[in-house]
């Protein structure tokens, strides 16, 4: 079955904040009781490649993902587009843009997507998010929840 | 007077991990020497102390996003160890399936997503285009044959361990739960694609190794020591055996128990890296320089054991009249062990008795000490762990797979640097090259982080005291 909305929150969840994405993945998990739910969340340490046929056969894609770039405990929204010339692409793991555009080229689409980016303090090894980035956590999953809707709802529009 | 010049690589691309190359080139603009730095610090031996050993197998699952079955199983049997149990053959053969599973995953990833833009579209070609797009472009079966065997490997481990990624189905005394006859009818109906698959490969690549005789010639290729499991009648050997040490003329120096690793392998610290070079004792450092991975394994066993790649591994040995010592037949010997695994998984699974309800042997801590030791994709792994009397983690080593071949991708970006580099002006495919050499060993520091923006690319150089020349993205 595939998903109307597909959520993947990644990063390594031995390495402090790195971990986040995958925290918020496994608390959206859990709000989801709905068995029939057309929201699928996966929890993964990186992105690989098999991701894409999923992607591609869902009618948007969320990613959520520990950043270098944004301040400590801050939450940006920010659109993705293909781009199969990330220069990371093909390592062991995937950019969310190289792997969207390998939905695209090899099973056919790729959907809208959007990357929920939460700034990290401290890639340390440990299973604990520091407390600026435990904080923001709430914030988070309040914009993967808002994108989801605002994907549902115009989803229903449309049909 | 031309100054020597420092050029860096940073990060290798289509690897792993944070890690860059530094090429160092002396006063008249020839390579002096090349160096793999590995800049993440590894820290996931403290993460263990004050724990209960059990929940080990489940915490070095997440160490990796690449191999976690490799690490359960070095943990399973470092716990069977403290356990000292001897579990039931069904749960072993079971583990097997998963671990083989984990091979076929790991290795379709290696050869088809990140060497066979390489193979397919050549090493001097556009490098925007040498990627999964361009080779989907220009063969889309190998493409496609990529993602479908990865996809094998992950579905046998979702349906063993009810989990894509970290299943913590394989738990110290043998495994949580017996396979059920649907889920083997399942896998087994998977065999048959992913075996044809497996053995097409094969024969592409072996059509295309004519084209790299240059690269087969200079890609790591040089005497060193090989270790990796074997079995005692020298069979191919992924989840136990003998470690076994072999000389580059196929001589074997050494057979030794997994628990006595720290006798006969040294773990030296270089200060350009956070990766270890682990050493064979007895020959001292750097000269216990030895060699893990698919082209040890292959190099030294007898036989695989099944029928399709054991006539593959007798066609791989006409390659040389001795050992083979080119890291370029890494990818070669990746290929075949894939085709044994899809093999071996088969075999097992309509092996008598592995529907057995019994999979799992309990009992308390007996030891306050176990060793575990498997072959990981790359090459072997190593869990030691130490325990107090009331079963908590005192401490753990690990030897990782990626750590052994430390000493040999630094000589083997040395060699390939010295000769495809000749002077200031460097080709892309030069470059590309570097890269490519450390790639046939498929490094993995998966266990590093994976946040937006930690990655970027670029080429520095510098001059004969260190200054700063210039820098340049690719």
């Amino acid at each position: 079955m595939s998903a109307d909305v597909l959520v993947i929150g990644y990063g390594n969840p031995l390495r402090g904040d790195d971990g986040v994405g995958c925290v918020i993945a496994e608390e959206l998990a859990k709000r989801i009781s709905d068995p029939d739910s057309k929201i699928q969340v996966v929890a993964c340490h990186q992105l690989n490649p098999e991701l894409a046929e999923p992607i591609a056969e869902t009618r948007a894609v969320i990613f959520i993902d520990a950043s270098v770039e944004l301040e400590p405990g801050e939450v940006r929204v920010t659109t993705l587009a293909p781009d199969r010339f990330s220069p990371a692409a093909f390592a062991h793991s995937m950019k969310p843009s190289a792997l969207l555009a390998t939905a695209s080229e090899l099973f056919g689409q790729a959907p809208p997507a959007k990357t929920v980016g939460i700034g990290a303090a401290s890639f340390d090894t440990g299973m604990n998010l520091t407390p600026q980035v435990r904080r923001a956590v709430s914030t988070a999953i309040t914009a993967v929840e808002n994108e989801i809707a605002r994907y549902l709802g115009s989803d229903r529009r449309h049909h | 007077m031309p100054t020597a010049q420092k050029i860096v690589i940073d990060p290798v691309t289509r690897i792993e991990g944070h890690s860059r190359i530094t090429i160092h080139l002396d006063k008249s603009g020839l390579v002096d020497n090349a160096q793999l730095h590995v800049t993440q610090f590894r820290g996931f031996e403290k993460l263990c102390q004050g724990r209960p050993f059990y929940e080990m197998p489940a915490l070095m699952a997440r160490i990796c996003g690449i191999c976690p079955v490799a690490h359960l199983i070095a943990s399973a049997k470092a716990c069977d160890a403290i356990l000292a149990v001897r579990i039931p053959e069904t749960a072993e053969r079971l583990r097997r399936i998963m671990h083989l599973a984990q091979f076929v995953q790991s290795h379709a990833l290696a050869f088809f997503h990140l060497a066979s833009p390489d193979f397919l579209l050549g090493l001097d070609s556009d490098p925007a285009k040498r990627n999964l797009f361009g080779v989907a472009a220009h063969t889309p079966q190998i493409a496609q044959d990529g993602i479908k065997l990865r996809k094998f490997g992950q579905e046998v481990i979702r349906i063993l361990g009810g989990k894509r990624i970290h299943p913590a189905w394989i738990v110290p005394g043998g495994v949580s739960n017996p396979l059920h006859e649907a889920d083997r009818d399942a896998i087994l109906a998977m065999v048959p694609e992913a075996r044809d698959i497996a053995v097409r490969t094969l024969g592409w690549f072996k059509r295309q190794l004519e084209s790299f005789r240059e690269e087969i010639r200079v890609f790591a290729n040089f005497p060193s020591l090989f270790l990796a499991l074997a079995k005692s009648d020298g069979g191919l050997a992924f989840y136990k055996g003998w470690l076994r040490v072999v000389n580059a003329d196929g001589d074997v120096i050494e057979n030794f128990e997994g628990a006595d690793y720290q006798d006969h392998i040294g773990e030296a610290v270089e200060p350009f890296s956070y990766l270890k070079s682990p050493y064979y004792k007895p020959k001292g450092y750097p000269e216990g320089m030895y060699r893990v991975g698919p082209l040890a394994r292959l190099n030294m066993a007898r036989h695989c054991g099944t029928p399709l790649a054991d006539q593959e591994l007798a066609e791989f040995r006409e390659l040389e009249r001795r050992f083979i010592l080119s890291s370029f037949y890494y990818h070669y010997a990746r290929l075949i062990e894939i085709l044994f695994a899809v093999e071996r998984i088969e075999y097992l699974l309509n092996s008598e008795g592995i529907l057995s309800p019994h999979v799992r042997a309990y009992a308390g801590p007996n030891e306050y000490e176990g060793v575990g030791v498997a072959e990981a994709p790359r090459g072997t792994l190593i869990h030691h762990y130490k325990i107090n009397e009331n079963g908590l983690m005192q401490s753990a080593n690990l030897i990782i797979a990626t750590s052994h071949n430390n000493l040999a991708m630094n000589r083997g970006i040395t060699q390939v640097a010295r000769h495809f580099i000749k002077g200031r002006v460097v080709p892309e495919g030069a470059l590309n090259r570097v890269e490519a050499v450390i790639r046939a060993f498929d490094p993995c520091l998966s266990c590093s982080t994976h946040a937006d923006g930690h990655m970027a690319l670029q080429v520095e150089v510098y001059d004969a005291e260190g200054e700063f020349i210039t820098e340049a993205h690719r």
